[in-house]
C-alpha cells in the first residue's frame, strides 16, 4: 500500500506540491488527472526519487517503508516502476544488457544470486510476448531508433521483465495509436495483481475504458481537489476541468 | 636552461660509448639529432604540436640511461610474456626495455622471407633494408621527442615483410619497461611491408616496475603498394610512466592501414601520428578508445597527409576522462594543391565523466584542393544525466549506471575491431578498467582470474 502524507515538494525552488494526501492500496489501480502544470509528473518524480525534486514535508510510505529515506535505485528494488512520458535513449547499452544489470541488481539487493543467461533470455521471450516486441529491439541501444509507440511499449515490457508491485504510468497512452494502445493497456491488465497496485496519469478516456480504474483523483495546483469513481473521468473528457476548478474555489 | 640541455652534455660525454654498441645505421643519424636538439635547446619559441604536453617538465627529471647496456633484470619483472587473448594464436616478440627478444620457436612459426629481429641481425642479413628505411620517415626537425630518441637509441626491432607474403598470425610485440631506478629508455621499431604483402601487429606497452620510467618510442612504418596494415596500440602501464609514442607512417598506392589505439592505464602519454599517403587510393581508419582517471594525462597529435588522389582517412577518438584527467585530441588533414577526390572524416569525442577531468579538442583541416570531401567533429560532454536517472529507476545503482554509459560511448570504437577474439578481450578490459580492478590484475596477461 502507497500513503502519502501532506506531501509539499518544489523545483527549483517553486513550490509545485501543495499538500497532497493520498492512498492507493494493494490491487488497485487509481487515475490521476488535472490540467497542465498541475503537479502530476511532479508526484510521479517524487515518488520515484528524481534529484530534481525537492520535497519540504510530508512523508510517502510503501509497505511501510519510508520511500523518502530511500535512493532512486532502492525504491526500484521495493517495487516502484515507472514508465516515463519520453522514454530516454541511451546509446551503446542495448536493452538485453540493460535489463540484466537491473534485474541482477533487483536479485543482488535481496540476497538471491544473479540469473543465469539461459534463464534470463527466457524470461525476455516470454515478456517480449505480452508487448508483441520483436527480437531485434533487445540488441539495440535501449529505445535507440525505437519509435514513439514502440518506447512506449518497451516501458510495458520492462515493467513486465521487473514485476513491480506499483507502478506509475506517466501518460503512457500518449503518443499511440489505436492498436498500440490496446496492446500496451492489455499488456498492463495482464501484469495485474492482487498484490500490485498503480497510479496512472492520463488526458484520454480510453485509458479509463481499458484500465476500469478503482479510483479517479483531480490534482489542481498542487493538491488533489476531487475523488470518485471512474465517471469523474468520464464527466471530465466530456466537460474539462474548469467546473472542479469552481467547485474547489467555492470550497476554500 | 631547457631540460634538454642534459642529455646535450650526457652525450658529449658518452657519445663513443652510446656508438660503441649500435650499429652503423643508428650512428648516422646521431649528428643530426644532436644538432637539432641544440636547436630545440636553445629555440624560445613554443612549439604547437606539444600544446598540450609541457615536454620541457617531463624531460626534466633524472632519469638513468642503461648507456653500457646491463642487464636491467629484476624481481617481479615478466621473465616471459605470453598472450592471454582466448582462441588467438600470436607471434610473441618482446621489447625488453629498448631490446627485442624474439624466441627461436617463435621464429620458425614466420613464413619464409619474413624477418623479425633486432637492428644488429638485420644489419648482417637485411643491411640494405635497415639503411633505405631507418630515419626515412621519423622526422627530427618538429619533434624532440625523435630528436632525442635518435640521439641515444642504441638497438632496435625490424619487422619486414616482403613482397607478395600475408603473415597469417598476428605479431604480438610486448614492450616491457623495467628497472631497479628510475629509467629513460628509447625504444626504436621499423616495420616494413612490400607490396601486395598484410600483417597484424598488436603493440603493447607495459611496464612492470613502479619506479619512475620514461619511453620515447619512434616507430616507422612503411606500407607497400596494395598491402594491407592492422596495428592495435595498447598501452597498460603506470601512473609513474611518461611514454612519447612517435609513430611515422607512409602507404603506397591502394594500400590499407587499420590502427587501433587503446589506453587502459598511463601516466603520461603523448601520441604522434605522422602519416602520409604516397599513392593513389589509400585507406586509414585511426580508431582511439582512451580511459584515463586520477592524474593520468593523454595527448593524440595526429596529422594525415593527403598528397595524391582517391585517399581515404577517417579518425574516430573518443576519451573517457575521470577524475583529474587530461585528454587532448589534435588531429589534423592537410590535403595537398592539385589532388583529386580525397575524402576525410575525423570525429573526436570527449566524456568528462569526473567534475575536475579536463577535455582539448582541436580537430583541424588543412585543404588546398577544391575536389574533396572532408568533415570534422568535436564533442565534449558529461554524463547524461537523464539517462543515468533512467537506469537508476530501473534499479540499476548509480556507480554501474555510470559505468554503463562509459561503457557504451567507449564501446563505439571497439566494435569497429576485426579481430573477434581481441574485441572480446578489450571488451573485457574496459569492463575492469572502468571498474577500478583492472590495477588488480596487474597487467591482461593475468586478467584471465578476473573472469
Amino acid at each position: 500500500m502507497l500513503e502519502i502524507r501532506n506531501l509539499h515538494a518544489e523545483v527549483e525552488g517553486k513550490e509545485i506540491l501543495k499538500g497532497i494526501n493520498l492512498t492507493i492500496p494493494d490491487g488497485e489501480v487509481h487515475v490521476l488527472m488535472g490540467p497542465n502544470g498541475s503537479g502530476k509528473s511532479t508526484l510521479s518524480n517524487v515518488l520515484v526519487g528524481h534529484p530534481k525534486y525537492t520535497v519540504t514535508s510530508g512523508r510517502i510510505t510503501f509497505n511501510g517503508i519510508d520511500l523518502l529515506s530511500l535512493s532512486p535505485a532502492d525504491r526500484a528494488h521495493e517495487g516502484i516502476f515507472m514508465s516515463f512520458q519520453s522514454p530516454t535513449e541511451i546509446p551503446g547499452v542495448s536493452m538485453t544488457n540493460f535489463l540484466r544489470a537491473a534485474l541482477n541488481a533487483k536479485r543482488a539487493y535481496f540476497g538471491e544470486p544473479a540469473l543465469s543467461a539461459a534463464d534470463f533470455l527466457k524470461l525476455l521471450r516470454e515478456k517480449r510476448k505480452l508487448v508483441g516486441l520483436d527480437a531485434h529491439f533487445m540488441s539495440r541501444g535501449v529505445n535507440e531508433g525505437f519509435s514513439g509507440g514502440e518506447r512506449k511499449r518497451n516501458e510495458i515490457f520492462q515493467m513486465a521483465v521487473l514485476e513491480p508491485l506499483f507502478s506509475i504510468l506517466d501518460e503512457t497512452d500518449s503518443g499511440l495509436d489505436v492498436d498500440a494502445l490496446r496492446i500496451v493497456a492489455e499488456g498492463f491488465n495482464t501484469l495485474r495483481t492482487e498484490k500490485t497496485s498503480a497510479m496512472v496519469i492520463t488526458h484520454y478516456q480510453r485509458m479509463l475504458d481499458y484500465l476500469k480504474p478503482d479510483c479517479v483523483h483531480v490534482l489542481v495546483d498542487g493538491t488533489i481537489v476531487k475523488s470518485g469513481t471512474i465517471e469523474l473521468g468520464y464527466d471530465i473528457e466530456a466537460r474539462g476541468f474548469d467546473w472542479i476548478k469552481g467547485e474547489s474555489q467555492t470550497d476554500k | 636552461m631547457s631540460s634538454l640541455k642534459q642529455y646535450i652534455d650526457l652525450y658529449d660525454e658518452a657519445c663513443t660509448l652510446v656508438q660503441a654498441s649500435a650499429t652503423d645505421v643508428l650512428n648516422s643519424r646521431r649528428d643530426a639529432a644532436y644538432r637539432q636538439l641544440q636547436q630545440f635547446d636553445t629555440s624560445a619559441d613554443k612549439l604547437e604540436a606539444y600544446k598540450y604536453t609541457d615536454y620541457q617538465a617531463l624531460f626534466a627529471p633524472d632519469y638513468g640511461l642503461n648507456l653500457q647496456r646491463l642487464s636491467l633484470q629484476q624481481e617481479g619483472a615478466h621473465p616471459k610474456a605470453s598472450c592471454s587473448v582466448a582462441q588467438m594464436d600470436n607471434i610473441v616478440v618482446r621489447l625488453d626495455n629498448d631490446l627485442p627478444i624474439v624466441d627461436s620457436k617463435e621464429r620458425e612459426r614466420l613464413p619464409q622471407g619474413v624477418f623479425v629481429g633486432s637492428f644488429t641481425e638485420a644489419a648482417a642479413i637485411l643491411p640494405d633494408v635497415l639503411r633505405a628505411h631507418y630515419g626515412r620517415l621519423a622526422d627530427l626537425e618538429c619533434d624532440p621527442a625523435t630528436s632525442l630518441n635518435s640521439l641515444f637509441v642504441q638497438e632496435g626491432l625490424l619487422i619486414y615483410v616482403p613482397s607478395d607474403c600475408r603473415v597469417e598470425l598476428p605479431i604480438q610485440l610486448i614492450a616491457n619497461v623495467h628497472a631497479a631506478q628510475p629509467l629513460m629508455c628509447h625504444q626504436r621499431v621499423m616495420v616494413v611491408l612490400g607490396d601486395r604483402s598484410a600483417l597484424t601487429l598488436t603493440y603493447c606497452d607495459e611496464k612492470s616496475t613502479t619506479q619512475p620510467t620514461m619511453a620515447t618510442q619512434v616507430a616507422e612504418i612503411s606500407v607497400g603498394e596494395d598491402s594491407c596494415l592492422q596495428l592495435f596500440l595498447l598501452e597498460e602501464t603506470e601512473p609513474t610512466h611518461v611514454a612519447f609514442h612517435q609513430t611515422y607512417l607512409e602507404q603506397g598506392a591502394r594500400s590499407s592501414v587499420e590502427l587501433y589505439d587503446v589506453t587502459l592505464q598511463n601516466g603520461h602519454t603523448r601520441h604522434s601520428l605522422h602519416s602520409r599517403f604516397a599513392g593513389p587510393e589509400g585507406r586509414l581508419a585511426a580508431y582511439g578508445a582512451i580511459m584515463a582517471s586520477g592524474q593520468q594525462h593523454v595527448d593524440h597529435q595526429l596529422q594525415i597527409n593527403h598528397l595524391t588522389d582517391d585517399c581515404r582517412s577517417e579518425m574516430l577518438y573518443k576519451y573517457v576522462l575521470d577524475d583529474e584527467s587530461v585528454g587532448a585530441f589534435a588531429g589534423k588533414v592537410w590535403v595537398a594543391q592539385g589532388t583529386h577526390r580525397n575524402q576525410s572524416e575525423q570525429t573526436n569525442a570527449n566524456l568528462c565523466a569526473g567534475d575536475k577531468a579536463r577535455a582539448y579538442s582541436q580537430p583541424m583541416l588543412e585543404i588546398y584542393a577544391d575536389d574533396v570531401e572532408c568533415s570534422h567533429g568535436s564533442t565534449v560532454g558529461k554524463l547524461d544525466e537523464t539517462a543515468l536517472f533512467y537506469m537508476q529507476q530501473r534499479g540499476i545503482p548509480l556507480d554501474e549506471a555510470r559505468l554503463l554509459l562509459q561503457h557504451a560511448f567507449i564501446g563505439e570504437v571497439l566494435t569497429h575491431i576485426p579481430l573477434e577474439p581481441l574485441r572480446q578481450r578489450l571488451m573485457l578490459l574496459t569492463d575492469l578498467r572502468l571498474r577500478g580492478r583492472l590495477e588488480k590484475c596487474q597487467s591482461c596477461r593475468v586478467a584471465d582470474v578476473c573472469q
